[in-house]
Formats: structure tokens, C-alpha cells, sequence
């Protein structure tokens, strides 16, 4: 024992004094990379050294450290999509702290001209399962009424599965949707819908930067099951004011930003609302309805090496509907956040950034169907504070590690009742809810290593604790990517990740409105937890001009919750007792083409999956399809700039059907006409029946008007053309059952929701 | 001054263009019937059969039908040419097809009717051939009459169908497991009756018919000394309007038949409440209920308002 104590001893003396006398030859390059333009740090930026061919990216907040060996020059590329890439030579004999600006790359030629350099993240990141969603394209391809959406565009990429016609809810390689975890500058967003879902609540004018990453998790990630989707607000340009804003059909939007002192400190304020409330006000009668949104983030450089960022979003949807056929609702629901960070540069080689978040969700829908009341609330606030370490020994070892704590209430509700003969039933408020308190402990640790040119890896352990009502639940969450690259353009990936969740939004079957609840787990509601494999090869062609990959995947889910059969919520049940538990898993293939560089750039998707779900007491404890469980899955995004005025976009869907249940027999059960007498439904199978497919095509073309003037100011115009489901394809949005009057025979109607919509906007920037 | 018209002018063109994109959204959205090719479905029978001491034997015997199937009536889904038997004690009673006139519903309704009389404290083992397939299931006749000790009305009462009238009947709980409760009521009604949907018979006149209402709510035995029901009447009522109270105590198998039921029911009618899957539970191969009941003599009751 003593024997093997020393000789580990005298191994890592070894190592260390190894080390010491690497680091003693070695130099490190650190420091930012910013927009010239803005002062806006970039994301993703690649820093390569020309001499000993390695290279490294920039962070989050655009940091970038790279160690190498000394020598009497070196040479670097600083480099990023979309900008020209600037050439920089140092001597290698010191340390050196340098901070760089790129410049926007001009639109089409220089397009054309940059691609040599361009990013090759996709084949030589050990990562797999990680889509940096292009901004450009957000903000050319057709979106509904015009409404630009970053959610939208997640729906077309790979392994996304959209939701019901029109909405941005995404359903990630077979999760449910609360197994997507939607950050806005790390403030969890629970609800990113306007509208039911036809738009979500991100402002494109103020994001800078929009990551989906599905598979293949680094441990700095957790708490959801099948997606992290990471959206960054600008940090508002440090370098002079600017305004830019958009009038569309259904809503106006405003952005300002500036410095409030040039190079140290700037704001940006971006707000969006609808009118048609304001505007059709005498038509609307008993229906009303609008949104709004508000962004808003101030940066501090306090030091040279400390950096404070405070940024908050609020958001809210208000609506009132009485319509035909005994249905009325009333829905009111908003997100509010607060993040107030703090970068600190330790060293050329360490950098931290300490986060507090506030979080506060509430939904209280009330509905009348056929003469029965229905009320969900749904509350929940949650304070975070983490902190996070990035740490760069050297060019082959990137260290991520970190704590997160997480204090959280949940107060959900949900209750239906027939409409008394008075009229009158009990309202819930939210004040009377019982509380659900919980609190999340998560620490984690993460190394990306080159092993060698060819070889890299990503592993890394999470372990949560979770703790409620005096239970806790704690768990190792192992991470492991692995690349191996074939050659410069051609690599093979591999991913294994275990996750867990300790929230729940249980779905409701029955109704077509957004009734589902969030719940926290506890004593009776274990949490859910997944495992994932997933296999990718990863090709770029002529200069990276060509990204493709395929993947595939296999994914088991536990503990997944549903409502049991017959549940009717009432005030004076326990949520958690209506609940059943089951099990999914999921697999599948998907391709993925993308053109980066031209005049027509875009990309094509196509998915097959296959995702099944199995609950004892469901379903006579067979196997059933997921909701959203769509076996082909195509989408093509294509943008062309036509020439400096014009640029036309098109996206095409094609998705199969997804399930929903309905009887497939009638079972007599007469005497005398009592109350039971009737026909009842023969249930065979859970979501037995399939929607016919989903396809659509949208089209948008868009004038741009550079060099306006507006009382003596100079701005940048554009109109934007759009034309929504151009051939008008009706949709399955959701199928009801209903009785013939007269015949009595039973009927199932299809309801579909938006037709060709033709839309025209106005965005300005000064 | 031509900045600002220009402007002007692009506002109003988007202010009526929203109009027109807002109330076009709003008209678009499409309902068509959905011309759904349906699923194979392999049909079975319903049967319902309750064995009540001193009275023959009668078991409604239908079979089920495609979910789209336009066969709607008894009279379309009786099954005619079953042979069906119940056994006990080596004698064996051979049931016939039968029917009564319903007056509210304005037609027959059929079911197979025995001649021998059901003993107490006997096993019934019955016997159901059909195309080819057997169904079989036994009954024991061993359970205690309760008798209502008393019952009133309330107008309004809260339970999870929402508000409705009720009969309310309290008698002593047998203190027994896997004892169960429905209550009946036998009435004359007129063309003045109404269903608790609101629904008016067409076939009725000033002529009185009689109806039996059985509650669609079965109750497990509390345990407790009193239990009180609150049932549901069929039919709406006119004060003054008199009715026969029974009370049904009930064995398991009739029980787990027909709270299934009544779950379903209830989600048909609640569009917030989860579909239930009926299952099998006395038959393997078919739904239904081979059970036994002990009715109470009945008890006068009186519609107050």
C-alpha cells in the first residue's frame, strides 16, 4: 500500500516538475475579439497559429487564451464567419495580452472571397450534437405575419421536430418540450411563446448569438433532458449610438444602443409590442389579445480584467376570447428575468465569470368548453448563483469547472368543474397555492484534451443533488465526446451523456390550448434522467464552403410523467397524485447539408426517428408513440442574394404526421336509458391515429435601401416581403370528435389553422 | 414636409393592410370533416347481466361496432342468435330474446330473458355461444339486502359531474368488503319529462309510462355505520312527482364494470379530463358484467319542488 502510495507520489512529482519545465518554454496569447463596429465581443472566433498549427476559440463573453511554445515570431489568424479575418504577428518570447477587432465582411463578393479561412468548428470540435444557429439567416428567411424568429429557424434544423402548426415549441431528438432548456443570458426562459406559440419572445434586433445543442453535453450543462438552446443579448455597441427598429403587420419593434462611455461601457434597450388591440379595438368586442416583450443589458468594463454585465427581460401575453360554440378563454402569462455577471481575468490563463439570476414564470389560463370551467396556473421563481471557471493550461487541455446553486418555488394548479347553475365557481389565485420549495446543488468539471492532431476528447462529471420536502436525489453525470479526425476536412465523432431533470410540464391530452403545468420533483415524483448515444460523421468541402454531417442516436428517457386515465383536476387534489410514470426512448438518423459561402447559401435537414413511450397503467402497459413522434422529418432553408437591392429566401417543410388517439370502436351498454346508457369508446391504442403530413412552403424577398435620410440622418432601409404557406396547405392543427345531429353517427372534424398569409414589413437602422 | 408624407403614407398602408392580414387570420382557420380511414378493429360483445334473487334472469347481450359504424340502436346491435345459458345446481335456464317498450325513447329495447328464478346463496355459472366464440363467467348470489332507512331531495349538489339536483338516501352500511351500492327509481312520466340533457321524448303524450332510473354511480362500502348517497335523477321532474326507491348492493364484478363506465362518461362529457381506456374485466374476450345484486323493497319517495 505505502509502495504504490510513493510510486504515485513520485508520478505526479514527475509530471508536475515536467510540466513546470514545459510551461517555463511556452508562452500564452490571451485577450478578446471584438467587432470593430460595435465593440461587441465575438463568439466563436477562431484564434489559429500559423507556426505550430494549433488554435484555439473565443468564449461566451469572447475571451480567448492559447499557450504555446516560444519561438522568435509567430503567426496568428484571427478569424470568424461573416468577418474579414486579420493576419497579426508577435514575437513568441513573452507572454501577451491582445485584444483584436474584425471587421463585418462586406455582403456577396467578399462573401465568396473569405472562405478560405473560414470556420471548420463543425469537423474539429470534439463536440457533436451543436448548431451555432446562423443570425443572418434569421433575418432573411419568411416567418410568419413577417414576425422575424429565432425559434422558427431551430424548428428547421436537424433533429427538431415543430410542434403544432404555427407555434415555436421544438421537440428535441424524441423529448417533450420542458426538456428543452431555453437560456437568455443563463436566465432560464420556461414559456419563449407569443401568441400560443405562432412567435416566440426573442427580439432577433437584440440577440447576438444562438446555440442548440442536442447531444454530446458538456458538463457546464444540466437540468434538461434533450437540448440546451443558449441565446446571448448583444452587449449594446460601446462604440456610437445607433437605432434600429421594425414595422411589421402585427407588431413594432424598437432598439436602442450606445456607449455609455466609449469602450468601457454601453447599454442596449430593445422592445417590441403588438397594436391590433390598440388599433381594431371597436371591432374586437369581447376578444382581446396582445404582447410585449423588453430587453435590456448594460456592460461595465470595470478593469482591465473585470467586467460586469446586468441585463433583464420582461415579456407578457394578455388574451380574451368569446367565441362561437360555448368557447371562451382567458390567458395571461410572462416571463421576467434579471442576470447581473461578473467576469474576472484571473490570468492570461484563467477566467471566471459569477452569475446571479432571478426567474419569474406564471401562466393562469381560464377556459369554457361545453359548460365546463377549466383553470391552470402555472408559477415559478427561481434565484441562481453560479459560478464557472475556464481554465487553459495549455494548447491542449481547455478545463471548464464550476458550482451552481438553484433555489426553487413551483405553485401549479389545475382544476375543472361543471358550471354551477348560478353561474358562479371558485377562481384560483395564485397567492393561495401551496408552494413547492426546492433547491439544486450541481457541480461539474470538464477537460477538452487534444490528444493528438487527429485524436480530441471531451469528458466531463456533473453530479446534481436535488432536494425537497427532505428528500434528495443525488447523481453522477458522466459526459464523454470523442473526435477523431480522418483528415483536415473529415472527421468522426462520438458522444455518450447521461442527464437528469427535476422539473416536470405534464402534458394534457384532452385539451387543445396550452394547459400544461410545471411541477417540481419530490417524496412522490422522481426525477427524470435520460441517457444518450449518439455516432456522427463530419465532412466540409471546397474550403469549408460545404458543411455536412450525418448522426445518429439512441436515447432512453425515465420517469417521464403523464396525467393518469380519467384524471379530472380539482382544487382539492394533489397534483402529484394524478400522476403516472413511464419510460421512452428514441433513435434515429439525420443529415445535414449547408451551404455557407455564394450568392445562395442555406441548408437542407432530413431526419427519420422513431420515439415510443411505455407506462404500466397506460395503454394496457404496451408501448405507445410520442405525441410528436414524426418519422420523416425535411426541411430546406435557402437564402439568395439576387444582387445589392434584392435578396429572396425560401424555406420548405415537409414532417410526417403526428399521433393523437381516438377510438377505433363503439361499445353498447343499454338499459332502461338510465344515465349510463349510451355507447362508450373502445380505446385500442394511445395515439393510435396519425395527422396526415405537415408540408409548407414560405417565400419571403426583401428591398434593401441603403444610405436613406431621415431629417438629414443617414439609415439603412429594407422591405420585407413575405408570403406565409404559400400554396395555402391546410394543416392539421388538431382533430376533435363530434356527433352528426341528426344521424348520430360519431364524426372526427380537423381543425387547421393558418392558410396563405401574405405579409409586408419596414425595418430600419440608423 | 415630403419625408413626413411619405411617411404618412407607408403608415396607412400598413395600418390597413394589418386590418385586412388580422381579420383574414381570423376567418381563415378551417374545421372540415376529417375523412379518416379507420383502423382495423376486431369487434367483440357487450353483456350485462345482474342476478337478483327471485327474479329471472335478464342479460342485454350486444355486439360492438366499429368506432364510424352508422349502427347506433339496441335494436341495430342486439345479438339474436346467441345461445345463452345459466347454470346452477345441475339446472340450467335457457334464456330467449325478449324486449320492453321504452316509453321516453319511443322503441323496444331487447335482451335475452330466463324463466327460472334466481336463488339466494347459489354459484350461476353462465354460458354464452356466438359465432363461433364462448364466453363464460360465474355469479355468486350471496349478498345482504340493505334496506334505505330514509331519503329527501336537495336542489343543488356539488360533486365531480359539477352541480346537479339529487336524491339524497341514507341507509346502513353493511360494513362489509368488496360491497357495493347503486341506487333505482321506478316513475311514471308524460310527455312534461325531460332527460337530464334537456331532452324531450317525441313519442310521448299526456298518457303516463313507467321508467326505471338506474344511478350511474356505484359506491363502495365505507365501512361506517350510515352512508348517505347522493344520486343523480335520469329525468327532470315536476314537484309533487312520486317515485319508487330501491337500493342495488352489488358485488365486485358489477362494480369494476361499471365505475369504468362511469369514468368514461365523465371524460366524454368534461372536455378537461383524461380519456379512459375501458378493459376487459369479467370476460377475457368481451366487456361486459356477470354480477350479482340484492334490491331493497322499495321506498316512497316524493319530489318536494
Amino acid at each position: 500500500m505505502i509502495k504504490t502510495y510513493l510510486q504515485l507520489l513520485g508520478f505526479v512529482c514527475f509530471y508536475l516538475s515536467v510540466q513546470s519545465v514545459l510551461m517555463a518554454q511556452s508562452i500564452t496569447l490571451s485577450g478578446y475579439v471584438r467587432d470593430t463596429r460595435t465593440g461587441e465581443s465575438l463568439i466563436g472566433a477562431t484564434i489559429f497559429n500559423t507556426n505550430q498549427k494549433i488554435g484555439t476559440t473565443t468564449n461566451t463573453y469572447g475571451f480567448y487564451s492559447l499557450t504555446m511554445q516560444k519561438a522568435d515570431t509567430l503567426g496568428f489568424v484571427f478569424s470568424m464567419v461573416g468577418y474579414e479575418p486579420q493576419l497579426k504577428k508577435i514575437t513568441g518570447q513573452n507572454s501577451l495580452s491582445l485584444t483584436i477587432a474584425l471587421a463585418e465582411s462586406a455582403r456577396q463578393l467578399d462573401e465568396v472571397r473569405i472562405s478560405a479561412t473560414r470556420n471548420y468548428q463543425n469537423v474539429s470540435a470534439p463536440q457533436m450534437g451543436v448548431i451555432d444557429v446562423p443570425m443572418k439567416q434569421i433575418k432573411t428567411l419568411p416567418a410568419v405575419l413577417g414576425e422575424r424568429d429565432v425559434l422558427k429557424i431551430i424548428q428547421l434544423l436537424p433533429g427538431v421536430q415543430a410542434g403544432q402548426e404555427g407555434t415555436t415549441g421544438f421537440f428535441v431528438r424524441g423529448g417533450n418540450t420542458d426538456q428543452n432548456l431555453v437560456q437568455l443570458d443563463e436566465a432560464t426562459v420556461y414559456n419563449p411563446n407569443h401568441l400560443f406559440g405562432l412567435f416566440s419572445t426573442f427580439n432577433t434586433n437584440a440577440l447576438k448569438n444562438v446555440s442548440l445543442i442536442k447531444g454530446g453535453f458538456p458538463a457546464q450543462y444540466g437540468g434538461r433532458l434533450s437540448s440546451i438552446l443558449d441565446i446571448s443579448m448583444k452587449d449594446g455597441n460601446n462604440q456610437k449610438s445607433a437605432v434600429s427598429g421594425g414595422i411589421g403587420l402585427l407588431t413594432s419593434n424598437l432598439t436602442i444602443e450606445g456607449p455609455l462611455k466609449k469602450d468601457k461601457s454601453s447599454y442596449i434597450v430593445s422592445a417590441r409590442r403588438t397594436y391590433v388591440d390598440l388599433l381594431a379595438k371597436p371591432f374586437l368586442g369581447g376578444t382581446n389579445y396582445y404582447f410585449y416583450d423588453l430587453n435590456a443589458k448594460f456592460n461595465f468594463w470595470l478593469s482591465k480584467k473585470d467586467r460586469l454585465f446586468i441585463s433583464g427581460f420582461t415579456g407578457l401575453d394578455n388574451a380574451a376570447y368569446t367565441g362561437a360554440n360555448s368557447l371562451n378563454y382567458g390567458i395571461n402569462f410572462g416571463n421576467n428575468t434579471a442576470t447581473i455577471r461578473w467576469n474576472r481575468q484571473f490570468s492570461s490563463k484563467l477566467f471566471t465569470n459569477t452569475s446571479v439570476i432571478l426567474n419569474d414564470y406564471h401562466l393562469n389560463l381560464s377556459t369554457i368548453q361545453n359548460n365546463y370551467y377549466a383553470q391552470v396556473y402555472s408559477g415559478i421563481r427561481d434565484l441562481n448563483a453560479k459560478f464557472d471557471l475556464e481554465y487553459y493550461p495549455n494548447h491542449r487541455h481547455k478545463i471548464n469547472a464550476g458550482v451552481n446553486y438553484s433555489d426553487n418555488t413551483f405553485f401549479p394548479s389545475s382544476t375543472s368543474t361543471k358550471i354551477p347553475k348560478s353561474g358562479i365557481f371558485k377562481v384560483v389565485k395564485s397567492d393561495s397555492i401551496p408552494r413547492q420549495y426546492s433547491t439544486v446543488w450541481a457541480f461539474y468539471a470538464n477537460d477538452e484534451i487534444k490528444a493528438s492532431d487527429n485524436l480530441s476528447l471531451n469528458i466531463g462529471l456533473r453530479l446534481p443533488t436535488f432536494t425537497r420536502s427532505g428528500t434528495s436525489y443525488s447523481f453522477i453525470e458522466p459526459r464523454l465526446n470523442i473526435k477523431y479526425s480522418l483528415n483536415p476536412t473529415t472527421s468522426i465523432k462520438a458522444a455518450y451523456t447521461e442527464m437528469n431533470q427535476f422539473v416536470h410540464l405534464v402534458p394534457s391530452s384532452t385539451a387543445s390550448l396550452p394547459t400544461d403545468i410545471w411541477i417540481s420533483s419530490g417524496p412522490t415524483v422522481k426525477p427524470q434522467n435520460s441517457r444518450q448515444i449518439a455516432l456522427g460523421l463530419f465532412k466540409n468541402f471546397e474550403n469549408n464552403a460545404y458543411e455536412t454531417s450525418v448522426e445518429a442516436y439512441y436515447k432512453t428517457m425515465q420517469n417521464q410523467v403523464l396525467f393518469r386515465e380519467g384524471t379530472q383536476p380539482l382544487l382539492s387534489n394533489q397534483l402529484e397524485k394524478l400522476l403516472v410514470f413511464g419510460n421512452g426512448n428514441s433513435y434515429g438518423i439525420e443529415f445535414f447539408v449547408k451551404k455557407n459561402v455564394g450568392k445562395l447559401t442555406g441548408w437542407v435537414s432530413y431526419t427519420l426517428s422513431k420515439t415510443t413511450q411505455q407506462f404500466d397503467s397506460l395503454n394496457f402497459s404496451n408501448p405507445f408513440p410520442f405525441t410528436y413522434d414524426k418519422r420523416h422529418n425535411l426541411s430546406v432553408a435557402a437564402t439568395y442574394e439576387f444582387n445589392k437591392k434584392w435578396t429572396f429566401a425560401a424555406n420548405f417543410v415537409f414532417t410526417s404526421g403526428g399521433a393523437f388517439t381516438m377510438p377505433t370502436g363503439r361499445i353498447p351498454v343499454f338499459q332502461d336509458g338510465s344515465l349510463y346508457d349510451g355507447t362508450y369508446s373502445d380505446y385500442t391504442t394511445r395515439n393510435n391515429y396519425r395527422f396526415r403530413p405537415y408540408h409548407r412552403l414560405d417565400v419571403s424577398a426583401i428591398l434593401h435601401k441603403p444610405n436613406r435620410k431621415f431629417f438629414k440622418k443617414n439609415y439603412d432601409g429594407e422591405w420585407v416581403f413575405g408570403i406565409y404557406n404559400l400554396y395555402s396547405r391546410r394543416n392539421p392543427y388538431f382533430v376533435y370528435l363530434a356527433t352528426d345531429p341528426i344521424t348520430k353517427v360519431p364524426q372526427a372534424k380537423e381543425v387547421s389553422l393558418l392558410p396563405i398569409i401574405p405579409s409586408v414589413s419596414y425595418n430600419f437602422k440608423f | 414636409m415630403n419625408k413626413l408624407s411619405t411617411t404618412y403614407i407607408r403608415f396607412k398602408v400598413l395600418f390597413f393592410a394589418s386590418i385586412v392580414a388580422v381579420i383574414a387570420l381570423s376567418l381563415a382557420s378551417c374545421e372540415k370533416n376529417l375523412g379518416v380511414t379507420p383502423l382495423p378493429y376486431t369487434g367483440t360483445v357487450s353483456i350485462q347481466c345482474l342476478l337478483s334473487p327471485n327474479e329471472v334472469p335478464q342479460l342485454y347481450l350486444d355486439r360492438t361496432v366499429p368506432y364510424f359504424d352508422p349502427k347506433q340502436t339496441n335494436a341495430q346491435l342486439f345479438i339474436r342468435d346467441a345461445v345463452v345459458k345459466i347454470t346452477s345446481g345441475g339446472q340450467t335456464d335457457v334464456l330467449r330474446p325478449d324486449s320492453t317498450y321504452n316509453g321516453f325513447r319511443c322503441g323496444f329495447e331487447y335482451f335475452y330473458r330466463g324463466k327460472i328464478a334466481i336463488k339466494t346463496n347459489s354459484i350461476y355459472q353462465l354460458d354464452i355461444q356466438w359465432q363461433w366464440q364462448n364466453y363464460t363467467a360465474t355469479a355468486t348470489t350471496d349478498l345482504p339486502v340493505t334496506p334505505v332507512e330514509n331519503s329527501s331531495y336537495i336542489q343543488a349538489f356539488n360533486d365531480l359531474y359539477g352541480e346537479h339536483e339529487g336524491v339524497v338516501i341514507n341507509f346502513k352500511d353493511q360494513n362489509k368488503p368488496n360491497l357495493y351500492y347503486r341506487y333505482t327509481m321506478a316513475r311514471m312520466i308524460d310527455s312534461t319529462a325531460r332527460d337530464a340533457g334537456g331532452t324531450k321524448s317525441p313519442c310521448l303524450t299526456d298518457k303516463k309510462v313507467r321508467i326505471l332510473e338506474i344511478g350511474r354511480t356505484t359506491y363502495a362500502s365505507k365501512g361506517s355505520s350510515g352512508l348517505t348517497i347522493v344520486a343523480e335523477p335520469t329525468f327532470k321532474h315536476k314537484n309533487g312527482d312520486v317515485g319508487y326507491i330501491r337500493l342495488q348492493t352489488m358485488d365486485k364484478n358489477a362494480y369494476d364494470f361499471y365505475d369504468q363506465l362511469d369514468r368514461q362518461k365523465l371524460s366524454q362529457f368534461n372536455p378537461f379530463v383524461e380519456p379512459v381506456f375501458l378493459k376487459p374485466t369479467q370476460f377475457k374476450n368481451a366487456f361486459g358484467v356477470f354480477g350479482a345484486i340484492a334490491v331493497s323493497d322499495s321506498v316512497k319517495f316524493v319530489y318536494p319542488e
